[in-house]
């Protein structure tokens, strides 16, 4: 098992918009979607949500 | 007659037997290791050691320190630091939902922080500083632990972790799932409680940084959040899933190991699934015995606590004496500071210290109880011209309850279905080094029982009972 590596740097911005994409498809619900759509800028949220609607578990309107 | 049966756990099971050990537990007697013989000892009492003026103890925490432990407490909605000579210190305010917080560390991997899980939200502690802030933006901690530089918490989310070394930054993408109803972190695994199975994870260099152990799968669910514990390399916790509930369960590894007995079972059992659900654990060693305790709160009166020794694998119980009758503890949050054990009371903000070296329960009497299995000889009468108890005489205070301290002996001669009229037998006062507890004609019994209490604020240490010795 490899041992843990601590990152060096924080994400930017794009990397974190890159890894919404891939793990919009483990977020449990809609209360753990506002969670992490909160975590980004508020104008970017709807166009985020957009973009992982068809990925998400469950329906959001 | 010597009679080694006399000193055992409490095992009151459907096989007849009706043993009980009420603060009291069982130490090896026999070093040698040949046979199977116990005495009994004297289950700690308390003082009180510090009062939350914020409510009832939801939270204890110790950062251990060469010679200069910090100690911790969540009473209400205050976090308070306390002092060696139990002087609380208020830190600062978490929010409360009046269940139990959770205060993980982060100081054994370099940090210099404590995350706390109160109310769904969380809260930062800064050692350094000791500047309490929150709530802690991204996260909604159920339960949090540290582990591997990170804090991880349950959350909505599932398994949520913060950046390493620091619990103010949490990040709503790093997450796993799916998450459970309680977390340890044990021997650098974190190990997710669920319902029906514990799954436990390690911390591993992929961007989703806690995975899945390959074989550390579980098939075996937990009933009650609180009841988790560790101590001696293993974990302990009250267990339940679709096949049933109620059986006490011990970790070793990936193996989960059935402790409970048919009698420990069959009493749990009988608190009901709501009681069960909100039972508490904590683990703690004193002279060289590991306890598991477990409390109960909200059980009908006359049970209170079950303590598993894992030095000898037996249970007792351990219970307040109030208005006639056996009730729940009162502290049932642990934690060891300053070289003392003290144990938290959810209800009223007490903290206490517990030693074997206290005599009472902060003022009140504890009473010791040991009822013994049946003594049965193809259920002929049994001529009984004498029993002598044997303990530890000379024992007694100098003044006050506890000067002539007596037992007090009662006989079945059903198997424990009904008992006759209490007889007191005095055990040495202060000095009488070699005063035998001696007490004569007793019947002929054909199903024997022998009940034993003791509440004077003395060591109790029972070695045996012998039936009719020679002279």
């Amino acid at each position: 098992m490899a041992r843990p590596v601590q990152p060096q740097f924080r994400r930017t911005a794009v990397e974190r918009r890159i890894l919404l994409q891939k793990r919009a498809k483990d977020i449990p619900d809609a209360k753990a979607l506002e969670i992490v759509l909160k975590s980004f800028p508020k104008a970017e949220r709807a166009g985020l949500l957009d973009q992982i609607r068809p990925q998400l578990r469950f329906t959001v309107d | 007659m010597r009679w080694d049966a006399f000193c055992g756990p409490s095992s009151t099971a459907l096989a007849q037997d009706v043993q009980r050990a009420v603060n009291l537990f069982c130490e090896r007697a026999d070093t040698s290791g040949k046979n199977e013989r116990y005495a009994l000892v004297g289950t700690p009492g308390r003082s009180l050691f510090a009062t939350l003026a914020g409510g009832g103890v939801r939270a204890l925490h110790t950062e251990p320190g060469q010679g200069a432990d910090r100690c911790f407490a969540i009473g209400g909605s205050k976090l308070y630091e306390l002092a060696s000579d139990g002087t609380a210190t208020l830190r600062g305010d978490v929010s409360t939902d009046g269940q139990p917080a959770k205060i993980a560390s982060n100081t054994v991997d370099g940090g210099t922080q404590l995350f706390i899980a109160s109310d769904r939200k969380g809260f930062l502690y800064v050692l350094t500083t000791d500047a309490l802030t929150g709530p802690i933006a991204n996260v909604d901690p159920l339960s949090v632990v540290a582990l591997s530089t990170y804090f991880v918490a349950l959350t909505s989310l599932g398994i949520q972790w913060s950046d390493p070394l620091d619990g103010a930054t949490w990040d709503p993408l790093d997450f796993n799932g799916p998450g459970g109803i309680a977390l340890l972190a044990d021997r650098k695994e974190l190990w997710v409680y669920r319902s029906r199975n514990i799954e436990v994870y390690t911390a591993t260099s992929e961007e989703t940084v806690f995975q899945p152990t390959p074989s550390g799968f579980i098939q075996q669910g937990l009933l009650a959040p609180e009841s988790i514990a560790q101590i001696d390399n293993a974990q302990f916790h009250l267990g339940g899933d679709e096949r049933g509930h109620g059986i006490v369960w011990s970790s070793e590894g990936y193996a989960p190991r059935r402790i409970s007995t048919h009698a420990v079972e069959q009493a749990l059992q009988g608190f009901g699934l709501t009681v069960l659900a909100g039972a508490r654990g904590y683990a703690y060693q004193e002279g060289g015995h590991s306890f598991y305790v477990l409390n109960f709160p909200g059980a009908p009166n006359g049970s209170g606590a079950w303590a598993y020794d894992t030095t000898t694998g037996l249970w007792h119980e351990r219970a307040r004496w109030a208005n006639g009758q056996y009730t729940a503890e009162h502290g049932c949050l642990h934690t060891f500071a300053f070289g003392r054990h003290l144990v938290g009371d959810p209800i009223t903000g007490k903290i206490y210290e517990q030693s074997m070296g206290l005599y009472d329960d902060d003022g009140d009497v504890i009473r010791r109880l040991r009822r013994s299995p049946r003594l049965v000889n193809e259920l002929r009468r049994q001529p009984l011209s004498t029993i002598q108890v044997d303990l530890e005489a000379g024992l007694g205070l100098s003044s006050g309850q506890g000067a002539d301290p007596q037992i007090a002996l009662r006989l079945s001669g059903d198997g424990g279905k009904t008992f006759g009229n209490e007889r007191l037998v005095n055990v040495g006062k202060i000095g009488e080094y070699s005063r035998r507890a001696l007490s004569y004609r007793w019947g002929a019994p054909r199903d024997l029982v022998l009940e034993l209490t003791a509440t004077d604020p003395v060591p109790w240490r029972i070695a045996n009972v012998y039936l009719n010795p020679e002279s």
